[in-house]
């Protein structure tokens, strides 16, 4: 085990003799569902995290990927559901799932500051899974957006390669052919970010 | 440090909030009702019902008796069918040939099995020396029983030239055959209650 620790460490001080050329982000995060999400789900998601992977273009510029997954539930009650003649009733569960696929591009404002905002956007798609539980039938929605993320965020440094991450996201995510719904939310985020 | 205090700090969240699911038996009861469309129920007040139910099992040959659920299962829906037909404002008639409408009813019971497979893990302090590990996979058999009842309204007096009767209200109950004696039969009642509830075309 001492071992490790020591390879770990000598990898982390190889990179810190390198200028920090990319950047990675950990975020825990709670979802606020809006809009045709908010009427499926209108409880707050508490289980959430995102990740990002970011390359440096220049100080205060950089650009990767980013993905996470946000989970949503609620328990509706008893309802009952109509259809033209046919009427069904049960206790009613829902989930659902987002997992956004995004490239992004972050742009840093105060760069050599310890605390520094950013703004970032994000294109890609996103996965979601409407589950609908209702005795023990369970019928499914299953499809992938096209997604938008616009974001702005707070850095806070706390080491040379290292800090708190705090920002907002809104993910956008369009109707597709199978799920006539948008799936959008707004995301708040804490968590680390980590230079090399 | 900070990693660990972020494994510790995710963990504590994700548990807390775990989605739930259903509780109680009762919550997998689901009512299920559909009716002939355009077909109107006014004016045509008198039902009958045979006093059993048909249990479907499946396996009974050509020409040999049917089975019916047993009591008091057998009284207690027929009784609430009855008392739900007659607060929509129909009247019971053991005439079947005046009788509008006829309640035939059915029952049926699956055996529903699920095998899994269970891991046990041992920790280093049980062996010491050799580390942490996990025990071979063994399965797991669970089984459920599942119930639903078929509830048919078939309208007597309107035969097909093929001499066949319409369905012209429906309602199939499904839940789990669980819980004490007690437990089940309110949920029968509620739910055979809930299906007339869900049905106002009914009312006369």
């Amino acid at each position: 085990m001492k071992r490790i620790y020591l390879i770990i460490l000598f990898c982390i001080s190889i990179n810190c003799v390198n200028a920090q050329r990319n950047i990675f982000n950990l975020n825990y995060s709670v979802a606020f569902p809006l809009s045709d999400a908010n009427d499926f789900i209108s409880k707050t998601s508490w289980r959430g995290a995102n990740l990002s992977m970011l390359h440096y273009l220049e100080p205060g510029i950089a650009v990767g990927v980013e993905t996470g997954w946000n989970a949503f539930y609620d328990n509706v009650g008893y309802t009952t559901i109509t259809d033209g003649t046919q009427a069904l009733s049960g206790t009613q569960y829902r989930y659902g799932s987002c997992v956004p696929v995004l490239f992004n591009l972050n742009y840093y404002l105060m760069p050599d500051e310890v605390i520094n905002p950013f703004v970032s956007l994000g294109v890609g798609t996103m996965y979601s899974r409407s589950d609908i539980d209702m005795g023990m039938y369970r019928a499914r929605f299953e499809t992938w957006h096209f997604a938008l993320k616009p974001e702005l965020g707070l850095q806070y440094e706390t080491g040379a390669t290292s800090g708190i991450n705090f920002s907002a996201k809104y993910f956008h995510a369009f109707k597709t052919n199978e799920l006539k719904e948008t799936r959008n939310y707004l995301s708040l985020n804490l968590g680390f970010y980590w230079k090399y | 440090m900070s990693i660990s205090l972020f494994i510790l700090i995710s963990c504590t969240f994700f548990s807390g909030c775990y989605p739930e699911g259903p509780t109680y038996y009762e919550e997998f009861d689901v009512v299920y009702t559909n009716y002939k469309k355009d077909y109107s129920f006014k004016d045509k007040k008198l039902f009958t019902m045979p006093d059993k139910i048909v249990r479907i099992t499946g396996n009974i040959g050509q020409g040999q008796p049917p089975v019916f659920i047993s009591e008091p299962y057998n009284t207690q829906i027929i009784n609430r069918i009855k008392s739900n037909m007659i607060a929509k404002g129909y009247t019971f008639t053991a005439d079947t040939t005046i009788a509008d409408f006829e309640i035939l009813t059915a029952a049926i019971e699956v055996e529903n099995y699920q095998v899994g497979y269970w891991y046990d893990y041992y920790y280093p302090w049980y062996y010491p020396g050799y580390g942490g590990g996990w025990y071979y996979p063994y399965p797991v058999v669970s089984s459920y029983t599942t119930g639903s009842i078929g509830i048919n309204m078939v309208e007597r007096k309107n035969t097909s030239p093929n001499n066949q009767n319409a369905v012209v209200w429906l309602s199939i109950i499904n839940g789990l055959v669980e819980g004490s004696n007690i437990d089940f039969s309110n949920r029968i009642d509620k739910c055979i209650d809930q299906a007339y509830t869900q049905s106002p075309i009914l009312n006369q």
